[in-house]
């Protein structure tokens, strides 16, 4: 599961625009603003010592400072603040500042919170693998062949050659990639989006790029960001786990999950393999791969034979009162009934007026779309209805409920989805009547829920069960993904992108608050004014991925289409986004972190047509990479603890956490806000010195290359040579950030977390809706149970039907269940993954101290009776291979893989394989069509919402002996 | 057997135990980094079943288990796990592109301290598994205290916490051959055998053990084995459902585990038979002896008096509301302590 980017500084930009003054006018955090815990006080160590050989143990924990750290720019998604032990000079070890206040007395606290990644970190910053000095290629490639040079002749060079590409094809043709490695809230980060901005470089969106998009929540919620505090999870009763293995992927907050089942609640986990999270479960639904939305659709036919679900919030919450035209199968829209009519407004039957009413809270109900309150309406769930139309015709109508329930007692039964999903009925009844039979269920179905053909499929199966059991938006219960506390600081100093018209058209919206509709407009207008693009797009049009993804055996076998229609509407309809242009090619790439050859699908086609384009790779890292080292330039980025820093702050933990620094940098590195800094200053500086002026930027609008540092540092307000500069910026988070308890830059390092003592306004991944209580747990979509604010979909209501004409053409305007386009392939096997508890996608996935705890190399993991058929025992070497690429790897033979799988976690370097072949190699990801969709209410593209979605899982391979 | 004044403990909850090794790097980054310990885990966590850390180390004999002094095998340093050496800088600087690739350095290596992780055991879908972490069990009868010729072991007297007094040792390794549980490691370097030490030093400053303090899954109780007002003496003596692993031994350990319950089994048709477990009650009675049953089914009654509503002062101790509460008042912050 990955939790990615985080992508929140690109949020910076969009929420300095969408909050801009605006929110002023309705604050969210209290007036007063609290104090921070005092820190502890120091104690004397009681002196002892024996004069024996017991003293020798003695002597070996002492320090001479403790400071606060964490790993800023890991991309964990957890937050936990660390006490970094200092001696002699050096960042010694580490131990966890278990500091975290419990919400209720009734609830257990968070501590101590940090895992064995975390607790060696110092020992991977001082590794093989750190970068000290800039280095320049000067071997082929991908060859190892480095020589170090000084951050000038480097820096000198690179402005060179970006101003060169920048004058003759646009600053579009720079390509800049955060990937998924891209960091915190603070100084550590900042450097790296404002250059991008700045330069106006093409930012490669790797949300779903890669594959952190619960696409099925983009369509039924429009938006997809909802997660509380993980004690939530200790009130829940019920507590799912579909396609997740929390024990290993979010090792400080696990342990709320096995608290609740001593509080009595059932532990249940949804899975093909019997995985850590599932050995401490209470039920276990060990279905067929990819068969997860056949059984959630069997589990709410039973919800609704036997009348287990909640008609009220259905009714209030849900799009399924909604009235569906028979005849074209579209929603009735105003437009059909009333001449002139929208297009955004649709009827519900009201039982209490006995006819049909727009519905309250959907886009086009006359009132800004912002209520679901029904007054006295009562939707009719049930009921044909006949309705004339504008033209005079009478067309008939049916609700989505009537719709849904037909097909789930034609084609989901328990019975049914037995036979496909291998499960037995009655383990499916169980399922069904437990979680809705309990108080409070919750499902946990994060990012490693989107990383299949058809996820979105799960996801909305998962949602109705939420939806039908009115769970989702109370305590303890709904599906839960992740989620981040923002900082209102985080606005401050940047551009905002929009510009004045904007800003006018926003005021009156913003006199009336805006609602989540309104700000999902506003993100997605400044997503249009900058250069982002969905990384499998990217890879279509410029990567040389084209000829794969078209293969007739890729495509989803319903579609009459192949993908590359689907394509060429997209782009031409403006659904989405291509940059730098078709017409043109990608010259530079800059990656500050990521590591695209260790994780996008078949890494091969890229390093053989895409790297060609190439005139410039940058590689920005405090390690070595598989990518970094097919790079031009490698230059040193100081470690976390190295720098100041704020890790981006995972609503998990009501705290904001931050990084102090500990030690001065290795060798030569520099913080990123530095590089970054002077990389732009030598841009400006050259370009002048080469009377270089104007250029194309974003959309070919005029980009000065002289004035680039002045854009950097908003005008001189910073200076990122000054080594005090981080905390400049620190502070000026802190000082306008009253949803936090600190107020300056020192006291927030000091402190390491930082308590949230309020909401902050809604942001691009601040999208709960729910204000915090520092005195309960805090959970996701509150404001629209209880204060019955409407949803950011067409309908204002969770929608669970689409009548989007591609969904239509594809069967999908209901949930429903779909076979992957591997679902026929001759190949037998098929590659499973998922993170493991080893690694932060690469970053520690080479540290020796921790690969001697493992096999200390790539291993699969498969069943007996698939080894046994092969002539393979523990231990040997293994191909895994298909048609598009291979990969060697050792097997671990386990009972607890299920047959058919291979299990090989996330994240090995692809030097770690032989030839550097590594586990992306057969990886084909052929992806969803319809993730191209736009021009529907929540059916659309911005940054880090609504992309097409890379498929790590689910791949036809087979596996072989290697002699 | 040895009498001390009093005697440090720890329970272990394998319900909550997440196999994450935060434990084993804690205890790592502390106590053994320098020369002669590269390969020693005082803390080890391993996936049950499974052959283990040293390699089957259950089948090694020593102890007492007939009630006499046994001296088993001796471990090779192979059977804990080599401390494998990588080629990183040949790989990243070396100029050989993709013909080198990162490797463990000589011999293929045929074990490690983690070797059987995640593998488990039975058939596949009731297949099944859990972990186990261990330290030295720090025993009231520890075998290695008296296989030791030169008396280099020490039992102290204020806490029973068993110390090798490396002045004393001359790396004969008897201890090793007498420890039942294979918890002791020999410092080539040294010439002489380490292990756990309960962490001691930090226990006289009022500091829980790194292990059990930096346990992000809330697994480890800490404190005295007598005092009745903490968790230890609750879970083992009151309601009995800490047991320690393998009592046949006969050294009697001051370490207790709440043993694993697991998910419910599939019958032959695959619907939930809730009528047996899905570990083995074999298995279990073979690791913790017969009383495993009773515990379970205490954990299981307790349980389900929550489920309907009733309080439960076992349930609420093994939730552990307030974290600082497991340690038997060894809760102090060690960032508050300022040497001087």
């Amino acid at each position: 599961m990955h939790v990615s980017r985080r992508h929140f500084l690109a949020g910076a930009g969009v929420v300095a625009a969408g909050g801009l003054v605006f929110h002023n006018l309705r604050p969210k955090t209290p007036g007063a603003i609290l104090p921070g815990p005092p820190p502890a006080p120091k104690t004397a160590a009681r002196s002892i010592r024996y004069d024996d050989y017991s003293d020798i143990w003695r002597e070996k924990w002492t320090w001479d400072k403790v400071v606060k750290g964490t790993h800023t720019r890991a991309n964990c998604c957890d937050a936990c603040s660390w006490d970094v032990y200092v001696r002699d000079g050096i960042a010694w070890r580490e131990e966890q500042n278990a500091i975290y206040e419990p919400h209720r007395a009734d609830v257990p606290d968070m501590n101590p919170r940090g895992c064995q990644k975390g607790a060696c970190y110092t020992t991977l910053q001082l590794a093989e693998s750190r970068i000290k000095y800039p280095l320049k290629r000067v071997g082929e490639r991908g060859e190892g062949k480095w020589k170090r040079v000084s951050w000038d002749e480097a820096l000198q060079d690179i402005a060179d050659q970006l101003i060169d590409i920048a004058v003759e094809d646009g600053t579009e043709s720079i390509v800049f990639d955060d990937g998924t490695t891209n960091g915190g809230f603070g100084p550590e980060s900042h450097g790296d989006a404002r250059f991008r901005d700045a330069m106006n470089c093409t930012a490669i969106d790797s949300w779903a790029g890669v594959s952190d998009m619960p696409m099925g929540l983009v369509q039924t919620w429009g938006m997809f960001n909802c997660e509380g505090t993980a004690d939530d999870w200790y009130l829940s009763d019920y507590i799912v786990i579909w396609i997740g293995n929390p024990n290993s992927t979010r090792i400080p907050e696990a342990h709320f999950l096995h608290e609740a089942r001593y509080r009595g609640a059932q532990l249940v986990v949804i899975a093909p393999d019997l995985s850590p999270t599932t050995a401490h479960a209470d039920l276990w639904l060990n279905l067929r791969p990819e068969s997860d939305s056949a059984l959630g659709l069997a589990a709410a036919q039973v919800m609704i034979a036997e009348k287990l679900y909640k008609a009220d919030y259905v009714a209030e919450q849900t799009d399924l009162p909604f009235l569906i035209r028979t005849d074209d199968g579209r929603f009735l829209r105003e437009g059909d009934v009333v001449r002139g009519g929208a297009d955004n407004a649709f009827y519900v039957w009201d039982e209490s007026s006995g006819k049909i009413v727009v519905a309250p809270g959907c886009e086009g109900d006359g009132n800004g779309g912002r209520s679901l309150a029904l007054g006295g309406m009562r939707p009719a769930l049930t009921g044909v209805r006949q309705v004339v139309l504008a033209d005079g015709a009478t067309v008939e109508c049916e609700t989505v409920f009537d719709r849904l329930v037909r097909k789930l007692d034609a084609e989901h039964t328990p019975e049914q989805a037995a036979a496909v999903t291998g499960l037995h009925p009655n383990v499916i009844r169980t399922f069904a009547r437990g979680m809705a039979g309990a108080n409070r269920s919750m499902i946990f179905a994060s990012w490693g829920a989107c990383k299949h053909y058809h996820s979105d499929l799960f996801q909305r199966a998962m949602v109705l069960l939420m939806s039908l059991t009115g769970n989702q938006g109370k305590q303890g219960g709904g599906l839960k993904v992740a989620a981040w506390w923002w900082l209102e600081g985080l606005e401050f100093g940047g551009e905002s992108p929009l510009g004045l018209t904007d800003k006018l058209g926003l005021i009156p919206k913003a006199i009336r608050g805006l609602s989540p509709r309104d700000y999902e407009q506003i993100y997605t207008k400044v997503s249009d004014k900058q250069g982002w693009t969905p990384l499998m797009v990217f890879l279509y049009v410029h990567g040389g991925y084209k000829e794969l993804w078209d293969k007739p055996q890729l495509q989803d076998k319903s579609l009459s289409r192949n993908v590359a229609d689907y394509m060429r509407e997209s782009i031409d309809k403006g659904w989405t986004r291509v940059s730098p242009r078709e017409d043109r090619n990608p010259r530079a790439y800059i990656l500050t972190g990521c590591n695209p050859f260790r994780r996008w699908p078949s890494p091969q086609i890229a390093r053989e047509k895409l790297w060609p384009k190439f005139d410039l790779v940058v590689s920005i890292n405090f390690r070595m990479t598989s990518t970094g080292i097919y790079a031009d330039y490698v230059l040193p980025a100081a470690a976390y603890y190295e720098k100041i820093g704020i890790k981006y702050a995972q609503s998990y933990v009501p705290y904001v956490i931050c990084s102090d620094k500990a030690t001065e940098p290795q060798g030569e590195a520099k913080s990123e806000w530095e590089i970054f800094g002077r990389l732009t200053k030598t841009i400006g500086e050259r370009a002048t010195e080469r009377g270089v002026g104007v250029v194309r930027g974003w959309r070919d609008e005029p980009l000065d290359l002289r004035t680039v540092h002045a854009r950097q540092t908003s005008n001189g307000r910073y200076d990122p040579l000054d080594p005090d500069d981080p905390m400049r910026v620190m502070d000026d988070i802190f000082a306008h950030s009253p949803s936090v308890s600190a107020r300056s830059g020192r006291e927030a390092l000091d402190m390491g977390a930082v308590p949230v003592i309020a909401s902050a306004p809604p942001g691009i991944i601040n999208q709960n809706y729910s204000d915090y209580d520092p005195n309960d747990t805090h959970w996701a979509h509150r404001d629209f149970i209880e204060k019955k604010v409407a949803w950011p979909t067409l309908t204002g209501r969770m929608q669970f039907y689409i009548d989007h004409p591609w969904f239509l053409e594809a069967r999908e305007e209901l949930p429903t269940h779909k076979e992957s386009p591997y679902f026929d392939s001759r190949l037998p096997l098929r590659m499973a993954g998922g993170h493991t508890r080893w690694s932060i996608h690469s970053i520690w996935r080479d540290v020796q101290l921790l690969l001697r705890l493992q096999r200390g190399q790539p291993v699969c993991w498969m069943n007996p009776r698939d080894t046994a058929a092969r002539g393979i025992v523990d231990g040997d070497t293994v191909r895994v291979f298909n048609d598009n690429g291979a990969f060697e790897c050792m097997v671990k033979v386990a009972a607890v893989t299920a047959p058919g799988e291979v299990i090989v976690y996330h994240a090995w370097e692809t030097y770690q394989f032989r030839n550097w072949k590594g586990q992306q190699e057969p990886v084909e990801s052929p992806w969803k069509a319809l993730h191209l969709a736009g021009g529907y209410g929540q059916i659309h593209y911005r940054m880090f919402y609504g992309a097409p979605s890379h498929v790590p899982h689910g791949t036809a391979i087979d596996v072989e002996k290697v002699a | 057997m040895s009498t001390t004044k009093r005697q440090v403990a720890m329970v272990l909850d394998l319900n909550k135990c997440l196999g994450c090794h935060t434990c084993t790097v804690a205890c790592k980054t502390l106590w053994t980094r320098d020369e002669g310990m590269e390969y020693m885990h005082f803390n080890t966590v391993n996936t049950m079943p499974g052959l283990g850390t040293p390699k089957n180390w259950e089948a090694m004999g020593g102890g007492f288990p007939a009630g006499d002094a046994a001296l088993g095998e001796m471990p090779s340093t192979g059977a804990f796990g080599e401390a494998w050496e990588y080629n990183h800088a040949e790989v990243f600087h070396g100029g050989k592109g993709q013909d080198v690739h990162l490797q463990i350095q000589g011999p293929a290596p045929e074990w490690g301290p983690n070797w059987d992780e995640d593998q488990g055991g039975g058939d596949f879908p009731n297949s099944y598994f859990f972990y186990l972490p261990r330290i030295c069990n720090h025993c009231t009868h520890p075998a290695c205290v008296e296989a030791c010729p030169r008396s280099a072991i020490v039992k102290r007297d204020d806490d029973g916490i068993v110390v090798v007094d490396e002045n004393r040792c001359r790396g004969l390794r008897f201890c090793m051959e007498a420890c039942p549980y294979k918890k002791i490691y020999f410092n080539h370097v040294k010439q002489v055998s380490q292990k756990c030490i309960f962490c001691y030093p930090r226990l006289e400053q009022g500091v829980a053990p790194a292990c059990a303090r930096q346990c992000p899954g809330r697994v480890r109780f800490v404190g005295y084995r007598d005092d009745e007002n903490a968790p230890i003496w609750k879970l083992v003596d009151k309601w009995q459902v800490a047991l320690p692993l393998h009592p046949e031994f006969g050294t009697e350990p001051n370490v207790f585990y709440v043993p694993p319950a697991g998910p419910a089994r599939f019958d032959a048709a695959g619907d939930f038979d809730f009528g047996q477990r899905r570990i083995p009650d074999e298995y279990l009675v073979s690791l913790f002896g017969e009383r495993v049953l009773g515990a379970l089914a205490t954990l299981a009654a307790e349980r389900e008096k929550v489920r309907r509503g009733e309080k439960s002062e076992l349930m609420e101790l093994l939730i552990a509301f307030r974290w600082n509460d497991m340690f038997g008042g060894f809760d102090t912050n060690p960032q508050t302590l300022r040497w001087t």
